[in-house]
């Protein structure tokens, strides 16, 4: 079996791109790097798109993008939902927005032209699919009339995205996010209201592309594990054994509490194993505090494959470690 | 550069006067050796662009019309076109020799043909005429000739054959060359006035008093005796004095019988006398290799032939040496070639012959020993190895193939097919029986074949159509695979091979298709063949099966072949309890905990048997898990002996895929059945299974591998496939009986099968058979997977049907479910029936027609259908009630399922926790090793059945094989 030998990836977004010079060309697009992706589309950096590749729609902007994929199949497969809402399989039949309506040369049904608003549609619809649906993802408005035309289309969907989904806006300018902010992403939305949009970096350029925003985080439960400080399990208040299986630590700041993963599991989802696998937030038996659960699994999962990035984020060498702690990590 | 004889400048003649032939442009080269002569010509040659000085040129090859008697060119090169000829026009127009610029003609010119009376006279009159003739030559031409200038001289016979007659000359061969032109003249020479000839005479002295301005040839000899007609040359002032006693030379040639110092006419003179020519002209070497030494008689060309009966005088000299036309081949004959063959080594010929190879100077005419030699060739060299592509392609075919053979059959016994199948000793005993066998056999005849072969090469007789078509015909074809060809295999082999495969195919042929037995089902379905399918499902008012075989896997060695069942329920527990117990114990460690005893039931279920029988060991192919009923043993027909598990794990899954490809698979079996069974061999088998316990890991290793198995790491796995695979080698199949055999071996049986006992297969042959199934099939074959049990269990649970023909009677049922396949193929109907297996006896899912169907559906997710309403978000749709409860129970599996204690293997559930992508083969695979089994759920799952699982629960999910069948390595 292929195991998975990446963690976690610090941001992996799938965004919308439209043309400063036209707005009615857009295009879907994934990247775990949306600055350097957009210089590309904008041929600054070469591997452009061949769609966006045109001189007389550049410059592109991204105008939103949907973050939080565990991992780049994810966001493959929510991209191409997303880019052929036609045809996925993940939206049921009855719900399905866009419909084609004609057939192309080859058989295919013909993909419906792009709007902002189909797809903003399809992307609150996909946000709610049950494929995608309790993923750890974030949308992310940058321009406003984007913006208002999603809040536009959510008054007039008749089910609501799920409200833990965050929808953040960063707009560059004096603009209040709405939702609320992750505790480990503070920088991820600049709500400077200085209004200094042109020297402190916003919106796309503001999103974290690596690990700082956990960095503490990491760095605590290297410092759990690394100690074998794990102690009981805050669950099922056994044991944990160094190196034996999956244990998370506790998102909260101070708290370091360990549990086995699956206790965790367990813990967040009481009714598990009949509705639902994947937790999406729950609350830390030992210090009270809310814990997402995409946030310990990052953590957990860079602690277990990420070795290499941990010590890059945390600027340490770990030739010291005893090798118990290397069998952990 | 043009040449300008210097009699035709004295001539005034224009410049542009092209030398001898008419078209020579000024700028053209004269060939070295070409001796030119000019002459005047009364009327213009066709061919001639005549300088209004009345130069007249023309190839001497030219056929002499009336009016060309005045001059004629004498050309040394006779058959040559002439070069003005093959030149282009020049441009510049030369002044047109015809109409009123026509050269003038003597008044004193003969205009009829020579006649031997005539030469007789000019030679006469020599003296006299010549310079009358050239007197009257010269008035008469118009152009500003001076008369003291020879102006070219009008070409008489009588001038030619006076200017021959000149003698010996040491310009003897201008003379000569011209020798063709004064033949041609010579048929004129009758008509022309004696005057002419006269100044032909004077004339021709001139011409070879030249000086030697004039180009010579000296090379170019002319076969002796050849007129020397007209030169024509425009002789100089200075040696108009030569003149008459040139002619008077020339004249005397002719009628003289001197013999010309070197020359020799091949004609035979009217007069017989030597004529005194000068030596021919030497050949010209760049088209005909002189002769090294001998400057005589070259033969020219066949228009000096021509020449000579015309002017039989100019040769008399040669004639009258070599006697006339009799000697004319030996004259005119290409002397020169024997010559130069016979001194072939001279280096004048080498150098004559320039670039020429030597062969080509052979002579073929006279000298036979030239030719005798024998050619140095090299001595025939060893055939070499084929180059050309139509050698290497047919080197496989030559004849010589025959001697490549014994090689081949020698090779080990592994080379034959035979080696393939002998996985037991016995078999490889059989095997190397035969390959050895084949060696020795096919060393024998090879040997003599190879003598015959190299006795001679075949010589290949053609036959009409009719017999080759017979003879094509009656040709051996052996068929098989390539690979089965490819290993020198046995003719008869394949042959059996194929003969067995084609009865197994059909449905009348196979043993266990006929159900002799009393079914209690629907005499329909009895009767119908095609409806064995059926009647394998089919139940009896109890509910329980009918019509079905047991087959003891566990023990039952060879048994007779019993092809009935329940009627023989009476011989029921015949065994030891204990013996039964033993075996019905671990047949219910298989079953799972909650499942209630089966063989409570069996009783009931008068239908279920167990047709210990054995059946032929081709069927013996398949495996069935051992029952949870004990009732199995218990039916058993015969005393079973004790088939000692030992140590073996319970099989919780029975069926086992045993990978072969379907190909294989028949093939193995039939090979088997092909062999001498040794039924010694057999009867051991059952009650004396090898213990496998007892072998060493690696002979496990080899054994597993043997059966085509990829290597399993666990020892315990190892034993327990290979308790199956011997078990189903000797026991009959009850999937067999019932399906097609064609079919079953292939299809429904195919990879499917999950599970053999705790992670004993290895995960990798599995998921990748089972990827390229996305469909249902798998489900069908789970029959076996009888994880028998328990909570559905009902009297068939029991059974240990394979494939399709068990899913008889759950067809039925899932079919009250709402069958939402679209033909793409999203396999709902199959979930759906699964679910209900529940209730089912059977724990198959059904597998009827739409599961072809479905397998060959594509991966729903993936599905681009045009038509919506079909469409692919099948999905997303809220789950059936099946479904649902399938996914209860994978959710189940999943999150039951133990936790890992390292790190670097998680457990599905926390991969899932993870956010890790799950592969679905994967997680199929995992499920159906008995992960459902132990939620209590019996069956297997389909991989789309997990796949939609997993979209229900958001679960990242992806095939690890995408649809162009390449396999995802990067995630």
């Amino acid at each position: 079996m292929a195991i998975q030998t990446k963690p976690i990836p610090a941001l992996y977004t799938v965004y919308i791109l439209r043309s400063t010079v036209r707005h009615a060309s857009l295009y879907i697009g994934s990247t775990p790097n949306p600055p350097r992706r957009l210089s590309q589309h904008n041929g600054t950096a070469r591997g452009g798109a061949a769609k966006t590749s045109r001189n007389s729609l550049r410059p592109w902007q991204m105008v939103g993008l949907i973050s939080g994929f565990p991992s780049m199949v994810a966001a493959l497969k929510f991209e191409w939902a997303l880019t052929n809402p036609h045809l996925s399989v993940h939206i049921p039949s009855d719900s399905r927005l866009s419909r084609s309506t004609q057939v192309k040369a080859n058989g295919q049904p013909r993909r419906p032209s792009k709007s902002m608003v189909s797809i903003l549609s399809n992307v609150h619809l996909l946000l709610r699919v049950p494929s995608f649906a309790r993923w750890p993802l974030k949308l992310h408005f940058f321009v406003p009339e984007v913006y208002a035309a999603w809040q536009k289309w959510c008054a007039t969907a008749a089910v609501p995205l799920r409200p833990s989904l965050k929808v953040v806006t960063d707009f560059g300018g004096a603009q209040t996010s709405e939702g609320e902010l992750d505790d480990y992403s503070p920088a991820k939305e600049s709500e400077s209201s200085d209004g200094s949009e042109q020297t402190k970096p916003w919106g796309i350029h503001a999103l974290p592309l690596d690990y700082e925003p956990i960095k503490d985080y990491v760095a605590k439960a290297q410092g759990i594990f690394e100690f074998e400080r794990e102690g009981d399990c805050v669950v099922c208040h056994r044991a944990i054994e160094s190196g034996e299986g999956l244990h998370a630590v506790c998102t909260n700041g101070g708290c370091d509490g360990v549990g086995h993963l699956s206790c965790w599991s367990r813990h967040f989802m009481p009714s598990q194993g009949l509705d639902n696998i994947l937790p999406i937030q729950g609350w830390c038996p030992k210090c009270h505090g809310e814990i997402q659960w995409s946030d310990m699994m990052k953590e957990l999962t860079l602690r277990l494959r990420g070795k290499k990035e941990v010590d890059k984020l945390l600027k340490t060498k770990k030739r010291r470690a005893p090798n118990k702690v290397k069998a952990k990590v | 550069m043009r040449v300008a004889p210097q009699w035709l400048t004295r001539l005034n003649v224009p410049e542009t006067c092209s030398p001898p032939t008419t078209k020579l442009l000024p700028t053209t080269i004269l060939r070295p050796g070409v001796r030119w002569f000019c002459g005047l010509r009364r009327s213009p040659p066709t061919r001639s662009k005549m300088a209004s000085g009345g130069l007249l040129f023309s190839s001497p090859a030219r056929v002499r019309t009336a009016r060309d008697e005045s001059i004629v060119i004498i050309s040394s090169s006779p058959e040559f076109p002439s070069i003005h000829d093959l030149l282009a026009k020049p441009a510049k127009k030369i002044a047109l020799r015809s109409g009123s610029n026509a050269a003038p003609i003597p008044v004193h010119a003969i205009r009829t043909f020579t006649t031997a009376a005539d030469l007789f006279r000019f030679s006469r009159v020599e003296g006299e005429s010549l310079p009358d003739v050239h007197n009257t030559a010269i008035r008469r031409s118009p152009s500003p000739v001076r008369p003291t200038a020879k102006v070219v001289i009008e070409l008489s016979p009588t001038v030619a054959t006076a200017t021959t007659l000149s003698g010996a000359n040491p310009k003897r061969r201008q003379e000569v060359t011209t020798r063709r032109k004064k033949k041609d003249e010579s048929s004129l020479e009758t008509k022309r006035p004696a005057p002419v000839l006269g100044s032909a005479p004077t004339n021709a002295p001139v011409v070879p008093g030249e000086p030697p301005g004039k180009k010579s040839r000296p090379s170019k000899t002319i076969a002796g005796g050849q007129t020397v007609l007209l030169k024509g040359k425009v002789t100089k002032p200075a040696a108009r004095e030569k003149a008459p006693r040139k002619r008077s030379e020339i004249v005397s040639k002719h009628f003289n019988p001197q013999p010309p110092p070197t020359k020799s006419t091949p004609k035979s003179g009217i007069e017989d006398e030597p004529l005194a020519l000068e030596p021919a002209m030497r050949r010209r070497t760049d088209w005909t290799p002189p002769p090294s030494a001998t400057p005589t008689c070259i033969p020219s060309s066949p228009t000096n032939q021509l020449y000579s009966p015309a002017a039989p005088g100019l040769q008399a000299d040669k004639a009258s040496q070599s006697g006339g036309f009799k000697n004319l081949h030996d004259t005119y004959g290409r002397k020169e070639e024997r010559q130069l063959g016979e001194t072939a080594g001279a280096p004048v010929t080498n150098d004559v012959l320039g670039k020429r190879k030597l062969v080509e100077m052979v002579s073929f005419t006279t000298d036979k020993s030239m030719t005798m030699q024998p050619s140095p060739t090299k001595p025939k060299a060893p055939k070499k190895k084929p180059r050309t592509i139509t050698d290497l392609a047919t080197a496989a075919y030559r004849v010589v193939e025959e001697s490549d053979r014994p090689p081949s059959a020698e090779k080990s016994k592994q080379s034959s097919l035979l080696g393939y199948i002998g996985a037991g000793s016995a078999k490889t005993a059989v095997a190397n029986r035969q390959p050895g066998k084949n060696t020795k056999l096919s060393k024998k005849p090879a040997k003599p074949r190879v003598s015959k072969k190299k006795a001679g090469p075949v010589t290949q007789v053609l036959l009409s159509p009719t017999s080759a078509l017979s003879q094509v015909a009656k040709q051996d074809f052996v068929f098989g695979t390539a690979s089965q060809l490819a290993t020198e295999e046995d003719p008869e082999l394949l042959r059996a091979l194929h003969e067995a495969m084609k009865a197994s195919n059909q449905p009348d042929g196979d043993p266990f298709a006929r159900s002799p037995s009393p079914v209690r089902s629907d005499v329909a379905a009895r009767k119908k063949a095609a409806n064995k399918l059926w009647a394998a499902g089919a139940r009896g008012e109890n509910g329980s099966l009918v019509d079905i075989e047991f087959v003891d896997l566990t023990d039952s060695p060879a048994l007779p072949r019993r092809r009935t069942f329940e009627a023989k329920s009476p011989k029921s527990p015949r065994k030891s309890p204990s013996s039964r117990a033993g075996k019905t114990q671990k047949a219910q460690k298989t079953q799972k905990k909650q499942s209630p005893k089966p063989h409570t039931r069996r009783p009931s279920s008068g239908s279920a048997a167990v047709d210990l029988s054995v059946s032929p060991p081709p069927m013996s192919h398949f495996f069935y898990t051992q029952d949870s009923s004990g009732d199995l043993w218990n039916i058993a027909s015969e005393p079973l002996p004790e088939k000692p598990f030992g140590g073996i794990e319970p099989i919780s899954i029975v069926d086992l895929d045993f990978d072969p490809p379907p190909s294989n698979q028949e093939h193995n079996q039939l090979l088997e059945h092909s062999q001498p069974k040794s039924t010694s061999k057999d009867q051991p088998d059952g009650p004396t299974r090898p213990k496998f316990e007892l072998f060493t890991d690696a002979k496990l290793a080899k054994e597993v591998a043997s059966y085509g198995f990829k290597a399993i790491k666990k020892r315990a796995a190892m034993i327990e496939l290979l308790d199956r695979c011997w078990s189903s080698k000797n026991k009959t199949s009850l999937a067999s009986e019932l399906a097609e055999p064609g079919l079953s071996p292939t299809r429904p049986r195919g990879r499917p099968r999950k599970g053999s006992s705790a992670a004993a297969v290895p995960a990798t042959g599995l998921p990748v058979a089972e990827a390229k199934r996305r469909g249902r099939p798998r489900k069908d074959v789970t029959v076996s997977s009888v994880k028998a049990s328990k909570s559905k269990a009902t009297a068939a649970a029991e059974l240990i049907p394979t494939a399709p023909p068990s899913a008889a009677p759950v067809v039925s049922a899932p079919k009250r479910h709402k069958v939402v396949g679209p033909p793409l193929g999203l396999e709902i109907a199959d979930s759906e029936s699964e679910k209900e297996e529940d209730d089912d006896p059977f724990a198959s899912s059904p597998m009827s027609l739409p599961d072809e169907q479905r397998m060959f559906s594509s991966p729903p997710d993936v599905d681009i259908s045009i038509d919506e309403e079909a469409d692919m978000s099948l999905l997303a749709d809220t789950p059936t009630g099946q479904q649902k409860l399938l996914f209860r129970y994978i959710s189940k599996a999943v999150t039951t399922a133990p936790r890992a204690t390292d790190p670097e293997n998680p457990s599905w559930h926390e991969k899932m926790l993870m956010y890790d992508p799950v592969i679905l083969e994967d997680l199929t695979t995992w499920l159906n090793l008995g992960q459902l089994d132990r939620v209590g759920f019996d069956g297997e799952v389909a991989p789309g059945d997990v796949k939609r699982w997993c979209e229900s629960k958001s679960i990242c999910c992806l095939w690890r094989v995408n649809l162009h069948g390449q396999e995802r390595k990067r995630f």
